[in-house]
C-alpha cells in the first residue's frame, strides 16, 4: 500500500489494515493521534517528560491490544479510554510511592523553567502571581475526584463534546452533563479567590 | 432549580439545543440569582482557560517504533530467560521421569511370569493374568516374592 493511500483510510480500516499485516496502518494512527493523547497525559500528569513517557506507554499497549479492538466500536473512543485508565493508574501510583507532588507546579521541564526565570525578570510581580494562579488552578483540578477530572479535561482542555466523553467514561449524557456542573462548582468554591466579584 | 442550573452548565459549553438554550436564556434574564450563577460558572472556566498550553513531539512515532521494537526483543528474551531460569527443574523432571519409566519397565517385565514348571500356571493365571512365558529370571523380583510366599513348586 502506498502511503499517501493509507492517510485517506478511516481509522477502522486502518486497524483492519493492520491486522493483514500493513505495518504503516498503525504509524498512521499513531502520528493521528499522538498530540492528543500527549494532551490528555500533560493535563492530568502536568508533566512535559511524565506526559511524554505516558504517551509513548499508552500506544505500546494500544499496538498490542489491537487484536481485543471490536470494530464495531470507535477507536478513538477506545484510545482515549485507555489513555484516561493510563494516567489515572500512574496518578494513583504517584500517590501511593510519594514520589511527585500533583499539580505542583515546576517538576523538571527546562523550557517552563527557563520560560520563568525570563517572565521573573522581566515582570517580577506579574510572574509571582501568575505562577501563583496556575498553581491554586493545578491543585483545584487535582483535588477533584477522578470522574470529575476526567471530565474537566476532556471537555475543557481536549473539547470533546458531552456525548464523547460519555462514551469514553462508559456513562450517560446527562450523567456527564450532572458531573461537569459538580466540577465547576467545586472550582468555584475552590478557586473563589480568583474570582471577581 | 438544582436541574435548571445543570442546564445552565451544558448551556455555557454549548450543549443544549436551541430550544433549550432559548428557555434558560430567558430564565437568566428573568431570574438573578441564576444570574450570579451562571457569571460564577464562566469565570470558572475562562480561568482555566487561561493555562492553555499544547504539547507536541515532532518524534513521537519514531521514538514509539524503537520502543516497540524495544518491548518485542524484550518479550522474546523474557520468554527464553523463562526457561533458562527453570532449566535446572527441567533437567531434574527429565531425570525423574526417565527413573519412574525405568522402574516401570521392570515391573512390567517382572510381571510377565517367567515360568516352565506347569503347576505355577495356575499361580500365574491368579496373580499375573496368565501370562507364563519361558522361565522366572533368576533372582527377580517376582520370583522371590512368589518363593517367599511359598507358592513356587
Amino acid at each position: 500500500m502506498i502511503p499517501n493511500d493509507i492517510k485517506l483510510l478511516d481509522d477502522n480500516e486502518l486497524v483492519r489494515q493492520y491486522h493483514a499485516g500493513v505495518a504503516m496502518a498503525f504509524e498512521e494512527l499513531a502520528e493521528r493521534y499522538h498530540t492528543f493523547v500527549l494532551n490528555i497525559c500533560f493535563r492530568f500528569l502536568n508533566d512535559e517528560n511524565d506526559a511524554k513517557d505516558a504517551a509513548q506507554d499508552i500506544f505500546v499497549k494500544v499496538h498490542f491490544a489491537l487484536n481485543k479492538f471490536k470494530p464495531e466500536a470507535q477507536f478513538s473512543t477506545w484510545l482515549y479510554r485507555i489513555a484516561v485508565n493510563h494516567c489515572l493508574n500512574v496518578l494513583r501510583s504517584r500517590k501511593r510511592k510519594k514520589w511527585l507532588l500533583v499539580f505542583s507546579g515546576y517538576s523538571g521541564d527546562n523550557k517552563e523553567y527557563i520560560d520563568n526565570i525570563k517572565d521573573m525578570k522581566n515582570n517580577p510581580e506579574h510572574h509571582f502571581d501568575r505562577k501563583e494562579k496556575q498553581q491554586a488552578i493545578n491543585q483545584a483540578l487535582a483535588s477533584l475526584n477522578d470522574d470529575y477530572r476526567t471530565a474537566v479535561i476532556l471537555h475543557r482542555y481536549q473539547g470533546l463534546s458531552y456525548k464523547e466523553i460519555s462514551e469514553v467514561m462508559g456513562t450517560s449524557v446527562s450523567s456527564i452533563e450532572s458531573k461537569l456542573f459538580r466540577a465547576k462548582k467545586k472550582l468555584a468554591e475552590l478557586l473563589k479567590d480568583y474570582l471577581k466579584n | 432549580m438544582k436541574k435548571i442550573k445543570t442546564k445552565l452548565s451544558a448551556y455555557l459549553d454549548g450543549e443544549l439545543d436551541p430550544e433549550q438554550v432559548k428557555e434558560i436564556e430567558l430564565r437568566i434574564n428573568q431570574n438573578p440569582e441564576l444570574r450570579s450563577e451562571y457569571k460564577r460558572l464562566k469565570q470558572v472556566y475562562s480561568l482555566l482557560q487561561r493555562e492553555e498550553r499544547t504539547l507536541t513531539d515532532p518524534f513521537f512515532t519514531t521514538r514509539l517504533n524503537v520502543r516497540l521494537q524495544q518491548v518485542r526483543r524484550a518479550k522474546k528474551m523474557t520468554l527464553w530467560r523463562y526457561f533458562w531460569s527453570r532449566r535446572i527443574l527441567l533437567s531434574a523432571s527429565v531425570i525423574a521421569g526417565l527413573i519412574v519409566g525405568m522402574m516401570l519397565g521392570v515391573e512390567i517385565q517382572d510381571k510377565i511370569l517367567k515360568t516352565e514348571n506347569p503347576e505355577n500356571h495356575e499361580i500365574a493365571q491368579k496373580y499375573f493374568g496368565g501370562k507364563v512365558l519361558s522361565t522366572i529370571p533368576e533372582g527377580s523380583i517376582t520370583e522371590n516374592y512368589i518363593k517367599l510366599s511359598g507358592q513356587v513348586k
